[in-house]
C-alpha cells in the first residue's frame, strides 16, 4: 500500500478521522504517531518528535525543497516547524491533527522565507555548499545536473512561474498526494478555492510548457 | 521507506473529477518532474539539532520567568494555530537576521534589459572578458528604449569568499575560513562575475577587526573564466607571502563562488612561474575529498550567518548557522559584549568530525541593541583548551 503512508498522515491532518483504520495496515511507526486518538500518541515530546522525524522528515524537506528550491532553507524551516511542535506537544497532541499541522506549518514556513527572498543571497550560499560538499547532492553541483532533463526543467521552471497558491496547491496534490479537501486545510482556504487554484496552475502550466497541444 | 514517495495513480478516492482529460498529459508531466526533482536533494540528518534546539528554547522560556510571571506555561494554551504562527515566526526571524540592502539596481529599465551582451564586466584590463559572459539569449531587450540605459553595472550579491586565518587566536597554524560577504558583482552575475568579486575580496585587505592573513599584497585579480574543464583564474603576479595555503585560499574560493568543483588554473600576467612560493604556475588546484585532507586545510568552525559586522535585530535572540567539523560533533559558542560574556551554550552539528556537518544555535536570551561578537568554538578532548574558533562581530540595533 505504497500510497498509504503518504495519504495517510495527510489523511490525519485534514479530514480529522482517516478512513484508512481498517484494511491498509501502513507503517507501524508511522502509525503510532499519526493515528488520531490522543492515547496512542506518546506523552514524550522527545519520543514523539524522534517519530515524527523518523516518519517525515525526508518527505517534509523534499516538499519545502519543491516550493523553495533551496535546501538550506527547505531544511530550516522544516528543523522550525519541528521545533515548534516540539514545544507545543501536548496541545498538538491533544489536537489529534500531528502531521497536518508539521505540514501546515512548512508550506507557511516556505511562504515566509519566499517573502524575504531579497535575504542572504541564499543563491550563492547553495551553490557555495554545493561545490564545498560535492558528495552532498544539494542542487546545482555537477553530479546532479547530469540528472537533469530538458522535460523536467521546463516543467519545474513554469511551476516557479506560478502565484505561489497554485504552486502550493500543485505541488501538495501531485508531490504529496494530497486529496483536494486534505489541501484545502493544509492552506487553510476553502475546498472551492483549491479547485480553482489547481486548475488554473495546470492551464498555464500546458500553455507554457506545450503551447503547441493547444491547438 | 518512510521517506520515499511513491503513489503511482492512487488518488484518494474522494477526489472529485475536476481535471479534464486535455490536462492528463500535463498533470502526469508536472508528477513526475516533481518527483525526480525531489528525489534531486538528499535532506541532512537534523535530528539532534531539531531536539537541542527544542530544548533550548524550552529553557529560554523558563529564564525569562521574572518578567513571565507564572502560569505563562505555553503548554496550557498554546494551540495549534498559534503554534503555526510561532514556526513561521521562527523561520521569519532567521531570515530577517541577515538582509542586505536591497540589491535592486538603480535602473530605470526592466531587468531584461540587463541581459544585452553589452553589459561588460569593469575590469580594467578586459582581456578576454566578452567570450566570457554567457549570453542569455532568453531574455532579450523588448523595449526600444533600450539603448538609451546606462549599462547595469553592478548589483549586490553575496558572494562566499575564504580567508587565511588562524585555527585560534595567537596560533600560527592558519586555515581557510569560509564567509559569505555581501559585494557589488558585475551584472550578469553569472559564476565568473561572482569567482572575480569573491577573488578579489580574497586577495584584498582583511576585513577591518579579523585576524586573517593578508598574502597577497599587491596582487590584482585580473579574470576569471569557466571553461568546460577548468575555471581559469588570471592573477597579476604570484605572491611571495611564504603563508602556507595561500593558493588553496583561491582555489577554494573560485570553486565556490562559481558553484563548480572544477580544477583551478591559473595564469600569472607578468609571466611568473610559482602562483605561491612551493606552487608553480602549471599546477592546478583540486579540492580534496578526503574529509583528513581537507581538515588540513579549512578551519574547523566556520559562521555563515550572521555576516561579520552585519546589523541584527535588537530585542530579539539571535540565531547562528554555520558549520563545523568538530570531536562528536559538540560546538560551543559565546556571546561576548565589550568582551564580557553575555550568554553561551552548545549544540550539535549534523555530522561530527573528520566530515563537516552543519550546525545551528539560537541565543538564550534577546540582544539589546549594542556591539557584540559571536565566539563559536571547539575545545580539546583532553584539557578543554580551544582548538578551533570562529569570532564574527554584530551590531545589534
Amino acid at each position: 500500500m505504497p500510497a498509504g503512508q503518504l495519504s495517510d498522515p495527510a489523511a490525519s491532518g485534514a479530514a480529522g478521522r482517516p478512513a484508512t483504520g481498517g484494511g491498509g495496515a501502513p507503517a507501524p511507526d508511522a502509525a503510532g504517531v499519526v493515528t488520531p486518538g490522543g492515547s496512542e500518541l506518546p506523552t514524550d515530546p522527545d519520543v514523539a518528535i524522534t517519530e515524527l522525524y523518523h516518519a517525515h522528515w525526508h518527505r517534509l524537506v523534499r516538499l519545502a525543497w519543491l516550493l523553495l528550491r533551496d535546501q538550506l532553507a527547505a531544511e530550516d524551516v522544516v528543523q522550525d516547524a519541528f521545533v515548534a511542535t516540539h514545544r507545543s506537544w501536548s496541545a498538538i497532541r491533544d489536537g489529534g491533527r500531528v502531521v497536518g499541522y508539521l505540514q501546515t506549518a512548512v508550506v507557511n514556513g516556505c511562504r515566509s522565507v519566499q517573502r524575504h527572498t531579497v535575504v542572504v543571497n541564499r543563491q550563492n550560499v547553495r551553490d557555495a555548499g554545493a561545490a564545498d560538499a560535492p558528495g552532498r547532492g544539494t542542487h546545482g553541483s555537477a553530479e546532479t545536473q547530469v540528472l537533469h532533463t530538458a522535460d523536467r526543467d521546463a516543467v519545474l521552471d513554469a511551476l516557479r512561474t506560478l502565484p505561489s497558491r497554485q504552486r502550493e496547491v500543485l505541488v501538495l496534490r501531485y508531490y504529496s498526494d494530497l486529496s483536494e479537501a486534505q489541501i484545502a486545510h493544509t492552506l487553510e482556504i476553502s475546498p472551492g478555492a483549491v479547485k480553482t487554484h489547481a486548475h488554473r496552475g495546470l492551464t498555464a502550466l500546458r500553455r507554457t510548457i506545450d503551447p503547441l497541444e493547444l491547438s | 521507506m518512510n521517506t520515499e514517495p511513491t503513489r503511482p495513480g492512487e488518488t484518494p478516492g474522494e477526489e472529485p473529477t475536476l481535471i479534464g482529460a486535455g490536462l492528463r498529459p500535463v498533470e502526469d508531466r508536472v508528477r513526475r518532474a516533481l518527483d525526480a526533482e525531489a528525489r534531486s536533494i538528499t535532506p541532512t540528518d537534523r535530528l539532534g539539532a531539531i531536539l537541542a534546539d527544542a530544548h533550548a528554547s524550552d529553557e529560554s522560556s523558563w529564564g525569562a520567568g521574572p518578567g513571565a510571571g507564572p502560569g505563562s506555561r505555553r503548554h496550557r494554551w498554546l494551540v495549534p494555530a498559534v503554534a503555526a504562527a510561532a514556526a513561521v515566526l521562527v523561520a521569519g526571524t532567521v531570515w530577517a537576521v541577515n538582509r542586505p540592502s536591497a540589491p535592486t539596481p538603480p535602473v530605470a529599465g526592466t531587468p531584461t534589459a540587463v541581459a544585452t551582451s553589452t553589459a561588460r564586466a569593469s575590469t580594467p584590463t578586459s582581456s578576454g572578458a566578452p567570450s566570457s559572459v554567457p549570453t542569455q539569449t532568453a531574455q532579450r531587450p523588448t523595449s526600444p528604449a533600450t539603448t538609451a540605459l546606462p549599462p547595469p553595472a553592478t548589483t549586490t550579491a553575496s558572494v562566499p569568499v575564504y580567508y587565511l586565518g588562524p585555527l585560534v587566536a595567537g596560533s600560527d597554524q592558519l586555515r581557510l575560513f569560509r564567509e559569505f560577504v555581501s559585494t557589488g558583482v558585475t551584472t550578469p552575475v553569472t559564476g565568473e562575475a561572482r569567482a572575480l568579486a569573491a577573488l578579489r575580496l580574497a586577495t584584498g585587505t582583511p576585513p577591518k577587526g579579523s585576524s586573517y592573513a593578508f598574502a597577497w599584497s599587491g596582487v590584482t585579480v585580473q579574470s576569471v573564466t569557466i571553461g568546460p574543464g577548468a575555471i581559469t583564474v588570471r592573477l597579476s603576479s604570484g605572491t611571495t607571502s611564504t603563508d602556507s595555503l595561500a593558493a588553496e585560499q583561491l582555489g577554494w574560493t573560485a570553486q565556490a563562488a562559481a558553484g563548480t568543483a572544477r580544477p583551478v588554473r591559473f595564469e600569472l600576467a607578468d609571466g611568473g612561474n610559482e602562483v605561491s612560493p612551493g606552487h608553480p604556475v602549471s599546477a592546478s588546484f583540486t579540492r580534496p575529498t578526503d574529509p583528513m585532507t581537507v581538515l588540513d586545510q579549512v578551519a574547523p568552525v566556520w559562521v555563515d550567518e550572521p555576516a561579520r559586522g552585519s546589523a541584527v535585530k535588537a530585542g530579539a535572540r539571535l540565531t547562528v548557522k554555520g558549520v563545523a567539523s568538530t570531536f562528536e560533533a559538540t560546538v560551543e559558542w559565546e556571546l561576548l559584549r565589550d568582551g564580557q560574556r553575555v550568554d553561551q551554550g552548545f549544540t550539535t552539528a549534523s555530522v561530527g568530525a573528520p566530515d563537516r556537518g552543519t550546525y545551528r544555535f539560537t541565543t538564550k536570551t534577546s540582544l539589546a541593541p549594542g556591539a557584540y561578537v559571536v565566539r563559536v568554538f571547539a575545545s580539546s578532548a583532553k584539557d578543554g583548551s580551544p582548538i578551533a574558533e570562529q569570532l564574527v562581530p554584530v551590531t545589534a540595533r
